[in-house]
C-alpha cells in the first residue's frame, strides 16, 4: 500500500477537524503528496505527516481570502469532537487565535486542543522542551480567555497539568 | 466547558490512528486496547475513526522533479565585489538592527537585493493604492511578488518567513521568466512579526526542509525582502 492510501484517510479526518470542510482538507493533503511524491520522499511515518499537515492547514488559514471563504462553507459541518480537559476551542475562535499567537503556540494549539495531545506527545513530535511547550499552552489559555472574555480561573481548572 | 469523562489522559487522535494501523510500539497497543474498554469516550472516537469510509480522490499525476538549475557564478574584479558586498553588509546589519525581535533574527546569508540574475520586487495595494517595494506592511495590506530572471519558463516559490513561522502563500508557478514577471496571485501580509518574502527559482527546497530549518534551507540563489509591521 503506498503512503496516500495508507495515511491519507488520517491526515483527511484531522485537516477537516481544523477546517472544518473536507474539500479544502482534501485539497491540503493531496498538496503534501504531491510535494512528497515530487521529491521521491517515501519514507516517512504518521507523526511527521502529522506536523506537515499541521504547518500546511495553519498557513492555509493564515490567508484571510480563503479564510472568508472557509468560514461562509463552515456551518455546513459539526465542529470537532472536545475530549481534553481544556477550554473547547471551536473553528472560529481557532481563527481568531491564529492571528494573535505566534508560530509554536499555533502549532501547539493545535496537538493540544484539536489532537488532543498530552504535553508529552506535543514534546515527541515537535521536540519542543517540556517547559516550552507549558510556556506556551498558558500563552494559549490566556488568549483564549481574552477572545472569550471568560474568567482567567475558570480556564485554569480545566487545564490539565 | 465540557469534561472528559476519561478516567485518565484521553487517546490523542495520532494515537488513535497508529493504533488502527498497528504502529504504535508494543507496550503503548495494549495500553490503548485497555484504554479503550474502559473510556467510552475515546472509544467512541476510535469507532469514528475504524466507521470512517473516506474515498481519497486519485492524485495527479507526478511530474518528477526538474533539473536542478543554479545560476552560473561569475568572476568579478575585486573592487566590484568588495564594494557591493561592504554595502551588503552594512545594509544587513541595520535591518538586522531594526527588525529584530525577541523571537526574530535573519541571518545575514539569507538576505540579498537586487542587482544579481534575480531580482525580486513587491507591489504592495492598500485600499486601492500600490505602492512599490515597501518596507513595511499593515495588517491585511496586499501583496503581489514580481521577479526578474534569466529568460525561460522557471519554477518559482515564494516562502514566507515571519516569527517562528513559515509559509507558503501562493501556489507554486512555472514562469516563462523576463523583466518584471508577476508571480500569479496575491497573499495578504499580517501579524506583529517582521515578514521575510522569498523567492526561489528552479531549485526550491523541500516545504518540509523549509519548516524545520527556516532561513538556513534556503539555496544561495534565493532573493528574499524584508517587510516591517507598521503601527
Amino acid at each position: 500500500m503506498d503512503i496516500y492510501q495508507r495515511y491519507g484517510p488520517a491526515l483527511m479526518r484531522k485537516c477537516t477537524r481544523m477546517l472544518g470542510s473536507v474539500q479544502d482538507a482534501e485539497d491540503i493533503v493531496q498538496g503534501l503528496f504531491v510535494d512528497l511524491l515530487r521529491k521521491g520522499t517515501t519514507d516517512v511515518d504518521l507523526p511527521y505527516l502529522y506536523r506537515a499537515s499541521t504547518n500546511r492547514c495553519l498557513n492555509y488559514l493564515r490567508d484571510r481570502r480563503r479564510r472568508s471563504r472557509i468560514l461562509e462553507t463552515r456551518s455546513l459541518t459539526e465542529d470537532h469532537r472536545h475530549r481534553v480537559d481544556e477550554p473547547h476551542v471551536g473553528r472560529d475562535l481557532l481563527d481568531k487565535l491564529v492571528d494573535v499567537l505566534d508560530g509554536k503556540s499555533r502549532e501547539i494549539l493545535i496537538y493540544r486542543f484539536f489532537d488532543d495531545m498530552t504535553q508529552d506527545e506535543i514534546a515527541d513530535l515537535t521536540g519542543y522542551s517540556r517547559k516550552t511547550i507549558g510556556k506556551k499552552l498558558g500563552l494559549i489559555r490566556q488568549a483564549v480567555c481574552e477572545l472569550t472574555n471568560a474568567e482567567p480561573s475558570a480556564l485554569q481548572e480545566g487545564a490539565r497539568p | 466547558m465540557t469534561a472528559c469523562q476519561c478516567t485518565g489522559a484521553p487517546v490523542s487522535w495520532l494515537a488513535l490512528e497508529q493504533y488502527r494501523l498497528g504502529e504504535l510500539p508494543a507496550g503503548r497497543q495494549g495500553e490503548v486496547e485497555r484504554h479503550l474498554r474502559e473510556c467510552s469516550e475515546c472509544a467512541a472516537a476510535a469507532d469514528e475513526i475504524i466507521n470512517d469510509s473516506i474515498v481519497l480522490k486519485p492524485l495527479p499525476e507526478i511530474v518528477p522533479q526538474p533539473v536542478v538549475f543554479r545560476f552560473p557564478r561569475r568572476a568579478k574584479p575585486v573592487v566590484a565585489v568588495v564594494v557591493p558586498a561592504l554595502a551588503a553588509v552594512a545594509l544587513a546589519v541595520v535591518a538586522l538592527s531594526i527588525f529584530r525581535t525577541p523571537e526574530t533574527s535573519v541571518p545575514a546569508a539569507a538576505m540579498s537585493w537586487k542587482g544579481g540574475e534575480l531580482a525580486v520586487s513587491l507591489v504592495r495595494e492598500r485600499d486601492g493604492l500600490v505602492s512599490h517595494d515597501p518596507d513595511g506592511f499593515l495588517d491585511g495590506d496586499r501583496f503581489r511578488v514580481e521577479v526578474t530572471c534569466p529568460p525561460g519558463d522557471r519554477d518559482v516559490e515564494v516562502a514566507v518567513f515571519q516569527g517562528d513561522d513559515v509559509y507558503f502563500p501562493l501556489d507554486p508557478a512555472r514562469l516563462a521568466c523576463g523583466n518584471g514577471i508577476s508571480v500569479p496571485g496575491a497573499m495578504v501580509l499580517s501579524g506583529v512579526d517582521p515578514a521575510i518574502v522569498c523567492v526561489v527559482v528552479d531549485d526550491p527546497p523541500a516545504r518540509s526542509r523549509l519548516h524545520r530549518d527556516g532561513l538556513s534551507a534556503l539555496p544561495e540563489s534565493a532573493v528574499c525582502r524584508v517587510l516591517t509591521p507598521l503601527e
